[in-house]
């Protein structure tokens, strides 16, 4: 491990809540602005999380509370593992060699278990209920979004996320194996809000029915790191899904020739602005356009509709390839 | 679907099956309307207590009807004066008749049939009587508190007015602003 | 064995009530195998202050047992009052009766479409049907002056005149709605998901519905022809041969369910566009108040002995006021149904059976209206000082002057 590894384990995870909370007050805002409000500033998040740092932290008495503490903390540590494995455009991911495609499935969900197991250990009615939708919905959205997972393994015969990143997908796919690959987008797109627990997919949180579900209990520090594990987490998928389905560089699309800061610096903002419209696309668009299913109409969606999207369109790269 | 019959009919009707228990009646006329002028009717009847429940059945037999109300009024003395008041009919233009059945439910026997086997919504209107006047409904199957907390004091009804009332237990509601002040010696 | 039910309590106090009330409901899983309601979170023993005090002021009282319906009560009570002292409204005053009455059905039945999609966590809809429901709020308020609690009937008559500027803003309202419900029926009955969390959601069958006595459009939804305005009208639903408005005329068939509610709703706002457009046009000239005194009026009351009962149709179904007059200067005898009164009963059948996702539009699909609590506001400026009671008071009145100024 060099001193740059470490420099950049360190930088990676910072830079990754700070601009998980700005997209977070972006997606409010313009989620706002989409139904005639004027809605909050965008460093409303920062402030959110402030607060609630200086709130009191209150244990329910009839909680677990060791398992009620430690599940944020286990939370918001595998987001911020995760930013570590994802390559920012030119940038190569600090973990790299690590882990690959595998290990970030396992770390996305392990950030809803442990939301879930959370809600179990609260001992609140409402958590339960909570914890026990988010775990029906995992098992639902778990199989789409392994499909498209190996669909890219099929593709580069690797699981490493760089590997990907250097080569864009539709360079080097046949055009049936290319439409394939559209429909595993379009697979991981419809994943998205129910990983990141947003409507119409926010059925474990549900404020009107079941109270904010597995969060009903968590207040103070808790809830803040709850709350950074999701901005950051939401960044993340929208940065995974940049990295496998657009790795363009802009240097290679207008054919600039930069180097040295110049180049990482250009990349770095054109990568956050793929990131910031893959962001609006699946999480604030969809959020302000759906009302909440139910919890059996979500599995269905999952299990019926879109596995058979992602598993056409790993067929079509298989016999594309 | 059952027979429509009009408001004279519909007393007929009563009259018939209650007999001597029907002490009063009357039909009521209301016109409505400023361009085109048309009737209401509606049937108050006073009976004997102990007719109660076999007028509701007739009303049932009649047409399954709407309960409007029941309600009951403690003037202080040694009865209760019970008002029940069903529409039937009620699904026609202009056809809606009103049949209100007042009667006295002595004060030492504050006992009444209930209508819940007949119509489940009553339900509601019967533990509202029982917990605001105490009435005892033979055959209510749920006799919690509606609307007063769980923990109301046994034996106080709101809307006696003799020792069971809860004129002690309020202070403020009915007095105006200027009564209070001069309760107080403020000048108003 | 181990324990596989466990219990949630909904309210007093919960996001998917508006209201104080109770459900406490055993689940398993995601089914609720039992239910419980407990009511009287907002008991403050209106009827008990009504009958201590003179009919005016209970006029006034009745107009706050909601907040929402605010015009509801009153017309029951005046209906009922005419009643029993034998006055008649002067025919001017019952139509502008009428046109606030169904003022007040539009913005309400605007007010529950914003919630019904709330509750199924749908908030775009709610900003935006609310953003819609501004309208009416705005023209009510340029009418009588209040946004709500309108202090708009008296005993007799109305208590204000509409004016030629009023009926000029009512015009435009009624065009505005006319497009409006047009794109509501499209966004709330075409739209996928609305239609998936409510078909087959809170279904009352017609025979339940009678049984439970049911009332108002969820009565009508589950296919019963019932409605105040159609079986005994009153004032100048009288002349319009008002009918209800049922699936089974809309879509020919009966489901009985929210989504069912939801059709009822939106038709009927049509309806009251119709209403008021016959009554706008039909206007008779005339004074507005049977007796203008006050003092002859309360003697009045005090010389007559008398009972009646009176019902009004709100936008939540019948309200029912049955009053006694006997020497005094106020009701001797006062009690007030309200529709919510009757349709909570449904919540407890209901509710067996369903799922955990279901309680809020169970909850919310009658509209339910606990008589309102009362409360303190505390109202601060920017710099954080207290408002007191008079400036509020003159902020209030400076935005009415600033509406009143836009209308015109």
């Amino acid at each position: 491990m060099t001193p740059e590894t470490i420099f950049y384990s360190v930088a990676f995870p910072l830079l990754g809540v700070f601009l998980g909370l700005v997209y977070k007050g972006i997606d409010r805002r313009i989620s706002a602005r989409l139904t005639s409000r004027i809605g909050p500033p965008i460093r409303q998040p920062f402030w959110d999380v402030g607060k609630l740092l200086l709130k009191e932290t209150i244990v329910p008495k009839n909680a677990i509370a060791w398992l009620f503490n430690a599940m944020p903390i286990l939370a918001f540590a595998s987001s911020l593992t995760l930013l570590l494995y994802i390559p920012f455009g030119v940038l190569k991911a600090p973990l790299e060699g690590y882990g690959d495609l595998v290990v970030i499935l396992y770390l996305l969900t392990l950030q809803s278990l442990a939301m879930a197991i959370g809600g179990f250990a609260s001992g609140s009615p409402f958590s339960s209920v909570g914890a026990q939708r988010e775990m029906v919905l995992m098992m639902s959205y778990e199989m789409p979004l392994a499909t498209v997972i190996v669909g890219f393994a099929l593709i580069y015969r690797s699981f490493s996320l760089t590997t990907i990143a250097s080569t864009p997908v539709w360079s080097i796919v046949s055009p049936l194996a290319a439409f394939g690959v559209l429909l595993l987008f379009v697979a991981l797109l419809t994943v998205t809000p129910a990983e990141l627990a947003k409507l119409p997919f926010d059925i474990a949180e549900a404020e009107t029915e079941i109270a904010e579900g597995m969060l009903a209990e968590y207040s103070g520090r808790n809830l803040a790191l709850f709350y950074l594990s999701d901005a950051v987490r939401g960044f993340a998928m929208a940065a995974i899904e940049v990295v496998l389905f657009f790795p363009f560089t802009l240097s290679s699309i207008l054919g600039l020739s930069l180097t040295g800061f110049a180049l990482y610096a250009v990349e770095a903002l054109w990568f956050l602005l793929k990131v910031l419209i893959i962001y609006l696309l699946a999480v604030t668009l969809v959020r302000t356009s759906f009302g909440r299913f139910k919890i059996d109409q979500a599995s269905r969606i999952f299990w019926v509709h879109v596995n058979l999207v992602a598993l056409l369109g790993l067929a079509l790269i298989w016999v594309g390839v | 679907m059952s027979e429509v019959l009009n408001v004279e009919q519909v007393l007929e009707k009563l009259k018939n099956t209650l007999g001597d228990a029907m002490l009063s009646y009357e039909i009521r006329e209301y016109t409505m309307g400023v361009k085109r002028q048309r009737k209401l009717y509606e049937i108050w009847a006073e009976i004997d207590k102990d007719a109660f429940r076999k007028a509701v059945e007739t009303i049932f037999a009649i047409d399954y009807p709407h309960l409007h109300f029941i309600t009951g009024e403690d003037t202080g003395g040694e009865v209760i004066k019970m008002i029940y008041s069903f529409g039937i009919f009620h699904t026609r233009p202009w056809g809606e008749i009103s049949i209100t059945l007042k009667f006295d439910l002595p004060k030492s026997n504050l006992i009444l049939p209930t209508i819940t086997d007949l119509m489940m919504g009553a339900e509601t209107n019967e533990r509202e009587i029982r917990e605001m006047l105490g009435v005892e409904f033979d055959g209510l199957k749920n006799k919690r508190h509606l609307f007063l907390p769980d923990d109301w004091p046994e034996g106080k009804y709101p809307w006696r007015r003799d020792e069971y009332g809860v004129e002690d237990m309020i202070k403020h509601t009915h007095k105006s602003v200027k009564e209070i002040r001069k309760e107080r010696g403020e000048s108003g | 064995m181990a324990k596989s039910t466990y219990y949630i309590p909904v309210g007093p106090i919960h996001p998917a009530l508006k209201e104080p009330i109770r459900v406490e409901a055993e689940v398993e899983g995601e089914k609720i195998v039992k239910v419980d309601v407990k009511r009287g979170f907002a008991h403050r023993g209106i009827e008990y202050m009504g009958m201590k005090r003179n009919a005016i002021q209970t006029l006034y009282l009745s107009e706050r047992i909601c907040g929402i319906c605010s015009i509801s009560h009153p017309y029951a009570f005046v209906i009922t009052a005419e009643k029993a002292l034998g006055i008649e409204a002067p025919p001017r005053a019952q139509y502008i009766r009428t046109i606030i009455a169904e003022l007040e059905r539009i913005h309400s039945h605007i007010l529950w479409l914003g919630v019904i999609a709330h509750e199924m966590g749908f908030d775009t809809l709610l900003f935006w049907t609310w953003k819609g429901r501004e309208k009416v709020l705005d023209l009510l308020e340029f009418i009588t002056g209040n946004r709500i609690n309108y202090s708009m009937y008296m005993i007799g008559g109305a208590r204000r005149d509409l004016k030629e500027k009023h009926i000029r803003a009512i015009k435009d309202a009624i065009d505005y709605y006319w497009k409006f419900t047009e794109h509501m029926k499209e966004i709330f009955l075409s739209d996928p998901v609305y239609k998936a969390r409510t078909r087959n959601v809170a279904k009352v069958s017609k025979d339940i519905a009678l049984k439970l006595n049911l009332v108002g459009p969820i009565a009508r939804a589950a296919g019963i022809r019932m409605d105040v305005r159609q079986d005994m009208p009153y004032d100048a639903y009288a002349d319009i041969d008002v009918r209800a408005v049922v699936p089974q005329d809309i879509v020919g068939e009966v489901y009985g369910d929210a989504y069912d509610v939801t059709m009822v709703r939106i038709y009927e706002i049509e309806q009251s566009l119709d209403i008021i457009e016959y009554c706008v046009d039909n206007l008779p000239e005339g004074k507005i108040l049977a007796i203008p005194n006050y003092v002859a009026l309360l003697a009045k009351i005090r010389r007559t002995k008398g009972e009646a009962i009176g019902a009004h149709e709100a936008p939540r179904g019948e309200v029912i006021h049955y009053l006694k007059f006997d020497g005094r200067d106020g009701p001797s005898v006062w009690k007030v149904i309200a529709p919510s009164y009757n349709n909570i009963n449904s919540w407890g059948p209901l509710l067996i059976g369903a799922e955990v996702a279901d309680i809020p539009i169970v909850v919310a699909y009658i509209d339910p209206c606990m008589c309102c609590n009362d409360r303190v506001a505390v109202v601060k400026t920017k710099d954080g000082n207290e408002l007191g009671y008079t400036e509020i008071r003159k902020k209030c009145l400076e935005k009415t002057e600033k509406i009143r100024r836009e209308l015109k």
